[in-house]
């Protein structure tokens, strides 16, 4: 008995072996090396909290209205599904599964729509990004091939670009596609797409003009790269746009010659001497040389505010043919040879002097760069960059502040924004300051609001940098790691000018007595309120000069500030609806209000800003 | 008889146990991830390393040299081996970024070891197939019937340096429409170029989409439009040259300064310069300039089997990978350099000669 149990025990032992011998190979996956958790020190208990749902999408118009989405927000709005697949760059297919979401097309409707002059910039948290034009989020307009074999198909169904927040029925895999994808959907799982469009780690979604980038040199006493928006800026219809009609009845719009070159000839770039007519009388060479070279020579004394010779970027209403794209010099008096096109500079033969070391940036024109850890710039007086040792000499505080996702106090110590507003002296009426975080995510909050807030600061963070501490703010603009704070908008940066009108407005204008002196006067006869007699009064209707500064649809209010400091303040619509409303020159050359129908406090002496609101 | 029992359990287990010792064990995978051009050779490598190395599973896998890296050193997949068409993207992508939760860098070392050129592929069916020669064929890529694919200088490295070949042609050929004369008016928005103090600079609009009716064909990556050359839907396109030789496509070879492939050219390349008109990716400056072709490889810091490797890239970059590639049209370079020698792994320093 005992040696037949030994038997089978070993007939057991060897059947086992081979048993496990005969397993099938498996490759064993690699698995990620996991970074161990930093230990936290002081910590003595577990603290369980719910925390309040965190936005997975931020949604942004081309105004930069901003629509932060918690995946049960995005849930709710109107679903998109279909299936989904892709080939990579390198023929691998993914074939198509049912996904569900959100289309791009709705999520854009969220913030205002967008035209086919615009695009839409889709970025991962890892900071790729890539724009989807027009056709492609509004008509599925995506090269598509044969899900089995990849060929390309000539013909195929409808596809639709969504927001995916989930596949064949589940939520997406954070690790692998992260909590939303870009997917193109179509009805049937009949065809596959490019996989560099499907982006992974979705979570923003920014609708942006679409526009082309080019540069105009200007080069003379000074010289300048002048970009595309600053060009369209100036020869905006409240600038200095100028058109001229050619022989087969077409549009070219743009703006004078001599305003280019007035920003190079000497060291005024933007006031009513920008253009040194005393230099140009003397004489001096221009030359416009397109991209192949081919260059026109101009004589400084024929260009002197010549308003005939135009540099033109449209061609009725729209860009210019690649010919001459971007840019053109037309008008009359000009050879055919002499219209040169895809104009890249401008060229003064002049001596090259050396920049002033404070100038004044121009508007359109960008702040000089400050440098540090963490920069305040934008609308502020003084551009400030401070690197970390800065910031840790500075006075900390502490505070213990409620996070608006949470539910209980938490301490931070950190310094001030208002500590750091001294430094820079941000424009007090700048609207928006810019939070932003190294890995480039941004958060907007109204500037008044953040320089009213005697709490909010710049946290120190355990891992390093530092993060907003924002308390009566949104949780989106309590952000980590921040960089920068930008205010945008506003009068902070110096003005060259004896009036301005700034604020909530497209265009800061500032202007001299002399470019006030050289416009559209009128004469009025009108009665001051705190006089018995009716007197003329010549000046520059309000409004015209408003309306080059384009008051925002927003704006509601003006204030009317003196050199003295006097400030009074009224209604826009009233402002707008006084068609004899003027600026006039006083007496000792100064400008004042001319308000007829309003009581005396608006007719204000020395009149130095408009500032609307 | 109980001996006898005993004798035959004896020679079962003896059986059993030799059986057993030779069962294949479970085998240890080797991820590579590979620039789209090399995917034929690599392939090859894959099953001859394979051969010699049974315990191991090679995976191999395609994208763009950009995707590659990203997967490493952005997405912080544990990849082995990553081998990229742009030796300066490992630095510019890989050096700079940390792994998370340490002051390691995904990769502070790479080795230089191949090269390639730029040509132009063509088939039987090709317009002006049977005319095309080395010193017409930027006249004909230029005539309004000729169909020429462009692999999306956004996405692949192909694109951007098609672009930079081009103009690079204009100054070698000393016609300065060239390049216009193959793009001008063919997309909604220009790709436009610019002299800037004698160096050429292409800008790439954000969105880069082509006119209908279009004479460039844009597609993802030059691996696409392989099947478009095929199929006739195109006439030309540049490839690289390894990759025209492994489908076995028609070739026009274009001359050193402007195929990008000479080291004696390379202050020539660098006269040529593209910048997209966006940032894609938060660590990529969007600016690439011309410089001579050169692949470059490493192993990342997360990798998963780093001492096997450093195997694999011994068993490529010694004779038998090098004779595997030389028979793929891909020859490795004559002599291999390393970016931050002090920095690699004992093991691969005798692969190479002087560092940079």
């Amino acid at each position: 008995m005992k040696r037949k149990c030994w038997m089978w025990m070993t007939a057991i032992l060897l059947l086992s072996v081979l048993a496990t011998a005969c397993q099938p190979q498996v490759a064993v996956a690699p698995e990620a090396p996991v970074a161990e958790a930093p230990e936290e020190a002081g910590v003595v208990e577990e603290v369980v909290e719910e925390v309040a749902e965190e936005p997975v999408l931020a949604v942004v118009g081309s105004d930069g209205e901003t629509v932060e989405l918690t995946m049960s927000e995005l849930q709710a709005l109107n679903v998109t599904s279909g299936q989904a697949g892709m080939v990579s760059s390198t023929g691998a297919i993914t074939p198509p599964v049912e996904h569900k979401g959100v289309s791009l097309k709705d999520l854009v409707e969220l913030v205002g729509g967008m035209d086919e002059t615009m695009g839409v910039y889709l970025e991962a948290k890892d900071g790729y990004g890539i724009t989807f034009s027009y056709d492609q989020v509004m008509s599925g307009d995506f090269i598509s091939y044969d899900p089995v074999t990849a060929i390309e198909l000539e013909t195929a169904g409808p596809l639709t670009a969504i927001v995916a927040y989930e596949r064949d029925g589940k939520p997406l895999d954070p690790v692998q596609d992260g909590t939303l994808r870009l997917v193109a959907v179509s009805p049937e799982a009949d065809q596959i797409v490019d996989g560099h469009w499907m982006v992974k780690w979705l979570v923003r979604v920014e609708v942006k003009p679409a526009a082309a980038v080019w540069y105009l040199h200007l080069e003379g006493a000074l010289t300048e790269e002048m970009d595309r928006a600053t060009f369209e800026s100036g020869s905006s219809p409240h600038c200095h746009l100028k058109s001229w009609t050619d022989e087969d009845g077409n549009e070219w719009m743009g703006m004078p010659l001599w305003y280019l070159v007035g920003r190079v000839d000497d060291e005024v770039r933007h006031e009513s001497r920008a253009f040194d007519e005393d230099l140009a009388e003397a004489g001096y060479k221009v030359s416009l040389v397109a991209a192949d070279g081919f260059t026109v020579d101009l004589e400084s004394q024929d260009i002197a505010f010549n308003d005939e010779l135009i540099v033109a970027s449209q061609i009725n209403g729209e860009p210019l043919d690649d010919k001459y794209y971007p840019l053109r010099l037309v008008g009359e008096g000009l050879s055919k040879g002499q219209m040169v096109g895809a104009i890249e500079s401008i060229l003064l033969d002049l001596e090259p002097i050396e920049e002033p070391a404070a100038e004044a940036a121009a508007p359109g024109e960008a702040p000089a760069a400050v440098e540090g850890d963490l920069v305040i710039i934008g609308s502020v007086e003084t551009p400030t960059g401070l690197m970390t040792a800065d910031l840790e000499a500075m006075e900390q505080t502490e505070a213990s502040i409620m996070h608006p996702k949470k539910e209980e106090m938490q301490d931070y110590t950190g310094i001030l924004l208002s500590e750091l507003f001294a430094l820079a002296k941000p424009a007090q009426d700048a609207e928006t300051m810019v939070i932003t975080a190294g890995d480039g995510y941004q958060s907007e909050v109204p500037a008044a609001d953040a320089l009213a807030c005697e709490e909010c600061m710049l946290a120190v963070m355990e891992e390093g940098g530092y993060m907003s501490v924002m308390p009566g703010f949104e949780s989106s603009s309590w952000v980590k790691d921040v960089v920068s704070l930008e205010f945008v908008g506003g009068t902070a940066r110096e003005m060259t000018g004896d009036f301005v009108i700034s604020g909530n407005v497209e265009f800061t204008m500032p202007f001299t007595y002399a470019e006030i002196a050289e416009m559209e006067m009128v004469t009025i006869n009108a009665k001051h309120p705190k006089k018995d007699e009716m007197v003329d009064y010549t000046g520059v209707r309000l409004n015209d000069l408003m309306a080059m500064a384009k008051p925002k649809t927003s704006a509601q209010k003006v204030k009317l500030v003196a050199g003295d400091g006097y400030t009074i303040e009224l209604p826009l619509a009233d402002l707008t609806a006084c068609k004899d409303c003027l600026l006039a020159f006083d007496d000792d050359g100064t400008l004042k209000s001319v308000m007829p129908g309003m009581e005396g406090m608006f007719w204000a002496k020395d009149l130095v800003q408009v500032v609307v609101e | 008889m109980i001996k006898r029992s005993r004798n035959i359990l004896t020679v079962l287990l003896a059986v059993t146990l030799f059986l057993a010792g030779c069962a294949p064990t479970q085998k240890t995978p080797l991820v590579v991830f590979g620039a789209g051009s090399l995917i034929v050779p690599l392939n090859a490598v894959e099953e001859a390393f394979e051969k010699q190395h049974p315990e191991v599973d090679v995976l191999n896998e395609f994208h763009g040299s950009i995707q590659v890296l990203r997967h490493a050193a952005e997405l912080d997949e544990p990849i082995d081996v990553v081998l990229s068409a742009d030796h300066a993207l490992i630095p510019m992508l890989m050096y700079s970024r940390n792994m998370p939760g340490t002051d390691i860098p995904y990769a502070d070392w790479y080795l230089k070891f191949a090269s390639n050129k730029l040509a132009l592929a063509y088939t039987d069916q090709s317009r002006y197939g049977d005319e095309i020669t080395a010193d017409n064929w930027y006249e004909i890529l230029g005539r309004e019937d000729v169909r020429v694919g462009l692999s999306d200088p956004r996405f692949d490295a192909a694109g951007y340096r098609t672009l930079m070949m081009l103009k690079l042609a204009e100054r070698h050929y000393q016609k300065e429409d060239l390049f216009s004369a193959v793009f001008s008016g063919q997309f909604t928005q220009p790709v436009r170029d610019l002299d800037r103090e004698g160096r050429a600079v292409i800008l790439v609009p954000e969105i880069l989409e082509t006119k209908t009716g279009s004479k460039i064909f844009l597609r993802g990556s030059s691996i696409q439009l392989l099947s478009l050359l095929e199929s006739g839907d195109i006439d030309y396109a540049m490839e690289y040259e390894s990759v025209i030789e492994q489908h076995g496509l028609k070739k026009v070879s274009l001359p050193d300064p402007v195929n990008m492939s000479s080291p004696a050219d390379s202050e020539r390349y660098q006269t040529v310069e593209v910048r997209l008109d966006f940032q894609r990716f938060s660590t990529v400056k969007p600016e690439f300039l011309g410089e001579v072709i050169a692949y470059g490889l490493t192993i990342p810091a997360n990798a998963a089997n780093p001492a096997l490797a450093e195997e694999y890239i011994r068993f490529l970059l010694g004779p038998e990978g090098r004779g595997i590639m030389a028979a793929n049209h891909h020859p490795l370079l004559d002599q291999i350099t390393a970016d931050q020698p002090e920095n690699l792994p004992q093991s691969l320093e005798g692969l190479v000669g002087l560092g940079e």
